[in-house]
């Protein structure tokens, strides 16, 4: 594994901006998750409950304490299966990545509604969907936040995976040159061989994007009203985005 | 101002060095000059010494001492490293052959960012060979830089922490309670190593059964599970004490430490897991559960005292948490930490993200304790075979008796700096030979109480020390809760206490254990300062200067508590903070003089209250022991130059009996 995945950014910019979806739940709504073995409570989950005095009751206990919730049985061997075949891959991403699949299966194979709490970024579902086929094989995104966080960073997508996500070091370019979003791209084009796209937004605004029921059409009503720049301006991604807004692909 | 060998840097904000190219690296270290910080910690990534032909610790030391900063490297390998593998050899993690397993084969999984691994298996001779070698080729690397620029390591610690012992725990076991569960590799090198140490340590003659119908009972299965505590307990030491070995040859400032990750416990591996799967939020009770139940465990690293810290490395559950709920365990980790002689290691970055104020409050806790004027009591210590499998209910019931004052020790080397503690009870799974007897004995007889198991797990000669002991000290028989005989030890006692094979942790059983372990701590003259009425309260209490005491209330709950504060009898209260401040007019802060308080603690609130007038009975006790012992000494002196004739005393009567 290369070190330049900063997991605790891509963390903050990716995954928390849309935790608040179901924050304001209360607890009682919330589904409870179990983990059982030989008939008794491993282990028991529901986010902002402290469930663990239940580790050990039998299964038919919680079931009926938590029966007018979601409560969903997972073996503790499966959970353990699952943390051990996610060291197979390399990166953080692609091991959380891997877990979800997991357990989106498992919901899917036992008929569980709960999809809305494994959602992912829309950037990244679209990135590593249909739309591989459109983009180079290997590119970088360049992102450039103003606002609150004046913060810059680079994604770079390698064979439809997300392969680095840094803060770039752009201390080779003069001052002025750091200002000029065209000019940082062509100079992380050069440095990384691969084709950049920049993007150049308010913060607030990409956590608003995030947390949007539509985020691809309030993208592309930010682009269209300038809020959101591109560098270059590339009508293949433009296209990409606007099927996504308005056609739903 | 109190002089004595303390911790300077309770708090060691961490950066990362490897992340920064050589004009980041010298930019980062400016701004943290600018913002106040002279001194920093990194951990030195093994993989990174193995492979790096950048030499980029290099720089990062020139960089450091160029602007005078002070540096604690942290050279050990350990959990929460903001590196591959965490900071370990790929080849070395990702073997299944070096992989540590639990009991059922699984190996243990470890799930902080930057990604998932197994721990490797400690006793592993490949690791171990390894491992030297990397701290061989580490230690010529400061070598060379100390020939070259004899300057650059001035300011340069040493950190040696105690790697992965305490983490080879089960996710399951682990999530019902705090540390709960063996903390054991089963890995088939462990195992082998383990046949080798019963043969070579049972094969001393102290362990010679001299009238056995069972001559090999030391190696029984049913003493299994106590012999790989044991074993267990050795081979974590003798990898601390091969790696100081290493370390300690140059001249090299060291720390020894005892580094805590919370967020890789395995207590909290399936909270993590759900956390991670749901995009939810921390946990801030089981963290704050951890970090009371790791403050009362204290260790050795070869001849010294480890220094408790605790690591947020914030790629865990610790991210997700309020910053309401990350205050309250930074401030209850510097607490429990720093009051101990050890502090926190926390990322940079992470740090100058709390606010000013809080900074500020924090900073002025940690430079109280580096100046050794805000320090945590020993009120009682519990002597087990091995640190991190403690579980039996007796520990258990102490705790909850003492909160944070108790101490789990391992080690019987660690009571010559334990003098001021007046009560040791030894875990009935505790083998007791001649020489530990010997040692406890030395320990009790200053006014001291020590309470033993009447078990089977005495040797030969240790229950003939005892035996003759009892024979010239007549001992009385008590019935609180459990059987247990009283027999004086000169200035101190000696408690036998009966425990039944299999005791239940509820009703009437539960309830006799209470009023033993109350009856035990009556007899050590140990009392509660004060008490809440609320369960959901914990309690700090600290020792400020030499007169006063400090009492932080914690409230880990999301609810406020209204609750009222009891002590015995009559004392002044105030809040801690305002008592420090300049401006401080003590007549005008303190409250009322008074026997009870109500109090109001916010959620995942911490109150710090300063407890003038307060009197505690084992505190006096330990003076007058310690005024007794050095008059007694004083007279023996005094006859032996005046009196021709006398040269010992021994075998006298003692006139203070």
């Amino acid at each position: 594994m290369e070190l330049n995945f900063d997991w605790k950014n891509f963390h903050s910019l990716f995954f928390q901006s849309i935790e608040t979806k179901h924050a304001a739940d209360s607890a009682q709504s919330k589904p409870v998750f179990v983990l059982k073995d030989n008939g008794f409570v491993s282990f028991a989950f529901s986010e902002g409950e402290n469930l663990l005095d239940w580790v050990g009751a039998p299964e038919d206990e919680i079931r009926e304490n938590f029966k007018h919730r979601e409560i969903v049985f997972l073996n503790k061997s499966t959970a353990d299966g699952w943390m051990l075949k996610s060291t197979n891959h390399d990166l953080y991403y692609d091991q959380v990545k891997f877990l979800k699949s997991q357990a989106f299966g498992f919901l899917k194979k036992n008929k569980k509604n709960l999809e809305s709490y494994f959602l992912r970024h829309f950037l990244l579902e679209s990135i590593e969907s249909w739309w591989n086929k459109f983009l180079p094989s290997s590119y970088g995104m360049f992102l450039r936040f103003d606002g609150e966080q004046n913060k810059d960073y680079v994604l770079i997508v390698q064979k439809d995976k997300i392969s680095g996500f840094n803060e770039p070091d752009l201390t080779a370019l003069g001052v002025d040159q750091r200002k000029d979003l065209a000019a940082v791209v062509k100079y992380l084009s050069e440095k990384y061989f691969i084709p950049v796209q920049g993007f150049v937004l308010d913060y607030q605004k990409w956590k608003d994007i995030a947390s949007s029921p539509e985020p691809w059409k309030k993208t592309a009503f930010l682009i269209r009203s300038g809020q959101i720049k591109l560098a270059p301006f590339r009508w293949r991604l433009v296209f990409l985005i606007a099927s996504r807004a308005f056609l739903g692909l | 101002m109190l002089v004595r060998d303390v911790n300077p840097y309770p708090i060691r904000l961490v950066i990362n060095f490897w992340e920064y190219s050589n004009a980041q690296l010298g930019t980062k270290l400016d701004e943290l000059l600018r913002l106040g910080l002279t001194h920093i910690a990194s951990f030195v990534p093994w993989q990174l010494i193995e492979s790096d032909i950048s030499r980029s610790l290099n720089r990062f030391l020139q960089a450091a001492s160029e602007r005078r900063m002070a540096l604690s490297l942290v050279i050990t390998p350990d959990v929460g490293v903001y590196y591959p593998y965490s900071g370990l050899p790929k080849d070395l993690a990702s073997s299944t052959e070096s992989e540590a397993k639990q009991r059922a084969g699984d190996p243990f999984c470890i799930l902080l960012p930057p990604n998932v691994f197994c721990l490797p298996s400690l006793h592993s001779s490949h690791f171990l060979t390894r491992y030297h070698s990397y701290l061989t080729r580490l230690d010529s690397l400061l070598s060379e830089i100390s020939k070259a620029h004899p300057k650059l390591l001035e300011r340069v610690r040493i950190v040696l922490t105690g790697s992965f012992w305490k983490y080879y725990r089960s996710h399951y076991a682990s999530s019902s309670r705090a540390f709960e569960g063996e903390a054991r590799d089963f890995s088939h090198c462990s195992s082998l190593l383990f046949r080798e140490y019963l043969e070579r340590n049972y094969a001393q003659k102290e362990f010679a059964e001299l009238e056995s119908a069972e001559p090999n009972r030391w190696k029984s299965k049913f003493l299994e599970k106590t012999n790989y505590d044991l074993f267990s307990e050795y081979a974590e030491q003798m990898f601390k004490v091969r790696t100081a070995q290493f370390v300690k040859r140059k001249a090299y400032t060291v720390d020894c430490v005892e580094l805590y990750t919370p967020e890789a416990d395995p207590a909290y591996s399936y909270t993590y897991l759900f956390q991670t799967l749901l995009n939810a939020r921390g946990n801030l009770k089981l963290f704050s559960s951890l970090l009371s139940q790791m403050a009362v465990r204290k260790t050795k690293y070869g001849e010294d005292n480890s220094l408790p810290f605790i690591y947020w490395n914030a790629l865990g559950g610790f991210k997700n948490l309020t910053e309401t709920e990350k205050q309250f365990l930074i401030l209850k980790s510097i607490l429990l930490m720093g009051s101990q002689g050890g502090g926190i290691f926390l990322n940079e970055s992470e740090w100058f993200s709390f606010s000013s104020p809080f900074r500020q409050r924090v900073e002025n806790l940690a430079k109280l304790m580096s100046q050794g004027e805000l320090s945590i009591k020993t009120r009682a210590l519990y002597l087990t075979p091995h640190l991190w499998s403690v579980k039996h209910p007796l520990y258990y019931e102490l705790v909850r008796i003492l909160g944070v004052e108790t101490r789990v020790i391992s080690q019987i080397e660690m009571l010559s700096a334990m003098s001021k503690t007046m009560f040791l009870i030894v875990d009935p799974a505790f083998i007791i030979t001649k020489k530990i007897l010997d040692e406890l004995l030395q320990w009790a007889q200053a006014g001291r109480v020590l309470a033993l198991p009447r078990s089977s797990l005495y040797t030969s000669f240790a229950k003939g020390l005892l035996e003759h002991l009892l024979a010239q000290n007549s001992s009385m028989e008590f019935n609180l809760g459990l059987t247990y005989h009283v027999c004086p030890l000169k200035e101190g006692k000696l408690i036998l206490y009966d425990y039944p094979e299999k005791i239940h942790m509820q009703g009437e059983s539960l309830h006799a254990l209470r009023n033993f372990i109350k009856s035990l701590l009556s007899l050590a003259h140990i009392e509660d300062y004060c008490h809440f009425n609320d369960g959901r309260i914990e309690m700090i209490p600290l020792k400020f200067n030499e007169n006063s005491m400090s009492v932080f209330v914690l409230n880990d709950s999301a609810k406020k508590i209204d609750s009222e504060l009891f002590f015995n009898h009559s004392v002044y209260i105030s809040d801690f903070f305002n008592a420090l401040s300049s401006q401080y007019d003590r007549e005008s802060l303190l409250h009322e003089n008074a026997e009870r308080f109500e109090l109001c603690i916010p959620p995942c609130g911490v109150l710090p209250l300063l407890i003038e007038g307060i009197e505690s009975l084992d505190e006096a006790h330990i003076l007058a022991s310690q005024d007794a012992e050095f008059i007694k000494n004083s007279v023996h002196i005094s006859a032996i130059n005046e009196f021709p004739g006398i040269t010992e005393l021994e075998g006298t009567k003692s006139p203070w009996n």
